[in-house]
């Protein structure tokens, strides 16, 4: 008895359905997309796909531990946005600035995130409603620092993390690629991660059965601010610049993706690989449009329908059998 | 019995009545406090605040936000949540306008064309989120991406239309000691407090955001519930519209900017929580006024707009902090007592200090 429960306990079987599928509708959307335009499968258009999705798998991947353990973070977007323009005022220029702006932002993260973790978890307010005055106190913090216009100084150095490329694929697919081993590590092979499905499934339960649920419930807050940062300099060093308003959508299409790829909503179940599939769905839908060549107000109604529709379609309740 | 407890077991039963019908029609009374007192600190350090028309003036700005975070109010007790409020107010707007062209269309069109059309966004929006496991967020936050590229492509991302003379007037002209719009706004606000307190319908919806399976077991249509509040909150949203129309030149593509955001605060620090179950209309006109008042107290002082997010952002934190300390009975001994209190032996003093939601019984 007592090795078993000292020992991290064994993944459980894994539930297959969830993700499965969603890669199952991603290889037929990839069909689909080939058929419908011929430049779908160019090379440089696969490319750009990799450029585009590394940011939002990024910042997806954090959402999914939050989404897991039953909370949601609508800050990340914001936090996105603070990040490109901090960076890129910090940097200003300059090569040997680039490390202490980057691990300045990554602070910055670590304490939002913190902040949003013991909330929740300590004084036990409402994470919608938490993580949604942060966006609105770093939204606004971002307006003051940078007075609203956009900020340019990131290094042509700096900028390779997105542009440059390794064996002919875009670094930023390496960072997100590796962000998600990380990931996958610490959810499958860790008591904490471990902990976080425990949360989601039954946060009662895991408290009485001893973990400490507000340390794990916080650490996923503060997982998922640091990985919104990195998508943020990601994002910056595709985009060029630091702009206020850089980050905004990316909280929705993070939970969208999140839950296309099979996580439930309220916590407990869910696998990473779906994520990845719910990132390479919503891109790739959204680059087909753009390579049919519609109007771009009529490029924002598909972005929408395809969201509501994914979600409705794909969307599992954390209680089974409700 | 003797006569002398019965007679204070009624006044004791009088106290009750006047403590809930307090909590149901006005909501908490701390969030009324709180905007006494912001009121007077701003006579005291706001200079220009303390006029007849600046209080006219913020009553009326406050019109609109008031008419969507009605709306939003029903869909928060429902425990659900509307981000589509911002667009559809754009869509009421630019609609209007659209069809007025500056009076050569129907005035009446104008005003009953929007309304339906949010009425049916809003259904919609019901209807997925009562049939499917979609959090309602996404599916409002996709519909509003939807309506507001609707909105682009109807405007060509332009400022559109343009209203008749005597819908222009409505924004500014006066009837009484009051603002038009504010006038108007009074009987829409009363029925809505009626549906709320008095009918079948506002118990439903507290009964289904306290425990849907338990509304549904107990007999309620659970789904027409969820539909025709998401349905009221669309038309709120509409009419939100108009009433930024009346007071602009022509129809902005983008003029519901922010009331999604503004509107979920003012109904949280209404006292609502977004599980459900708990919330008032009348805790949300305090949460309106609130957020108006500081708007203006801002403009007034010159502070630059950029500060504006950050200081709603700190707002919503602090009441969602309290909210959580009231849950857990710390600071509610402070804020709430518990009517039912009253009942005790020893009631018969001041009321007993404890912790009760502000939402209504």
């Amino acid at each position: 008895m007592n090795a078993t429960a000292a020992r991290v306990a064994r993944a459980p079987k894994p539930d297959l359905t969830g993700a499965a599928a969603s890669w199952l509708v991603l290889f037929t959307l990839a069909v689909v997309a080939s058929i419908l335009s011929s430049d779908f499968l160019d090379k440089q258009n696969l490319l750009n796909i990799g450029r585009q999705a590394a940011p939002l798998a990024v910042v997806s991947l954090g959402q999914t531990i939050v989404i897991l353990g039953g909370g949601i973070d609508v800050s990340v977007g914001a936090v996105m946005s603070l990040t490109t323009v901090v960076v890129s005022t910090e940097m200003n220029g300059d090569p040997a600035m680039v490390i202490p702006a980057v691990l300045l932002v990554l602070a910055l993260g670590a304490a939002i995130g913190l902040v949003n973790g013991f909330l929740i978890s300590r004084v036990g307010t409402d994470p919608f409603v938490t993580t949604l005055a942060a966006m609105l106190i770093i939204s606004g913090a971002a307006l003051v620092y940078t007075q609203g216009s956009p900020t340019n100084g990131l290094t042509p150095g700096f900028r390779q993390i997105s542009e440059g490329e390794v064996l002919g694929i875009p670094a930023s697919v390496f960072f997100a690629a590796g962000a998600f081993a990380f990931c996958w590590f610490i959810l499958r092979r860790t008591v904490w991660g471990r902990t976080v499905y425990a949360l989601g499934g039954n946060m009662r339960a895991t408290f009485l059965s001893g973990r400490r649920t507000a340390l794990v419930q916080a650490g996923a807050y503060v997982a998922s601010s640091l990985f919104a940062v990195l998508a943020g300099l990601l994002l910056a060093a595709r985009i060029g610049t630091g702009a206020v308003s850089a980050g905004t959508g990316f909280e929705l299409e993070s939970i969208a993706a999140a839950l296309i790829g099979g996580t439930a909503f309220g916590g407990g179940r869910g696998r990473i690989s779906g994520t990845i599939a719910g990132v390479l769905i919503l891109i790739v839908l959204f680059n087909l449009v753009n390579l049919l060549g519609l109007p771009s107000q009529l490029q924002q109604i598909v972005r929408g329908a395809v969201i509501v529709l994914g979600v409705a379609l794909y969307s599992r309740r954390a209680v089974a059998g409700s | 019995m003797s006569a002398a407890h019965r007679s204070a077991s009624r006044s004791v039963a009088t106290r009750v009545r006047v403590h809930r019908a307090v909590n149901r029609w006005l909501g908490p009374l701390w969030v009324w406090a709180v905007l006494v007192t912001l009121v007077v600190i701003a006579i005291y350090t706001v200079p220009e605040f303390a006029t007849v028309d600046n209080y006219k003036n913020i009553l009326k700005q406050a019109v609109p936000l008031a008419l969507v975070a009605i709306g939003q109010c029903g869909v928060i007790v429902l425990g659900g949540i509307d981000l589509s409020v911002a667009a559809v107010i754009s869509l009421g707007d630019t609609l209007s306008m659209g069809i007025m062209n500056g009076g050569s269309g129907s005035v009446l069109f104008a005003i009953v064309a929007p309304l339906g059309l949010g009425l049916l966004i809003g259904a919609a929006n019901g209807a997925i989120v009562a049939k499917t496991a979609a959090p309602a967020f996404i599916v409002t936050l996709g519909a509003a991406s939807i309506v507001q590229g609707v909105v682009f492509w109807y405007t060509h991302s332009a400022p559109y239309g343009a209203p008749a003379l005597s819908f222009g007037e409505l924004g500014f002209k006066e009837y009484g000691p009051l603002p038009a719009l504010v006038v108007l706004f009074i009987p829409i606000l009363a029925l809505a407090l009626f549906v709320q307190n008095r009918t079948r319908a506002g118990r439903h919806a507290y009964a289904v955001g306290d425990d849907d399976q338990v509304a549904a077991r107990a007999g309620v249509d659970v789904t027409r519930v969820k539909v025709t509040t998401y349905a009221l909150c669309g038309f709120f949203a509409a009419l939100a519209g108009i009433a930024v129309a009346t007071r602009t030149g022509s129809g902005e593509p983008l003029a519901g900017t922010g009331f999604d955001w503004d509107s979920i605060a003012a109904v949280v620090i209404g006292g609502a929580i977004l599980v459900g179950g708990r919330g008032t209309i009348g805790g949300t006109m305090a949460g309106v006024l609130i957020i108006t008042l500081i708007e203006n107290a801002m403009t007034l002082k010159d502070v630059s707009p950029f500060w504006q997010s950050t200081v709603k952002g700190v707002i919503v934190l602090i009441a969602v902090i309290i909210a959580a300390l009231t849950a857990k009975q710390s600071l509610g001994r402070l804020l709430h007592w518990r009517p039912m209190d009253a009942f005790r032996p020893r009631a018969a003093g001041p009321p007993a200090p404890a912790a009760d939601g502000g939402g209504a019984a």
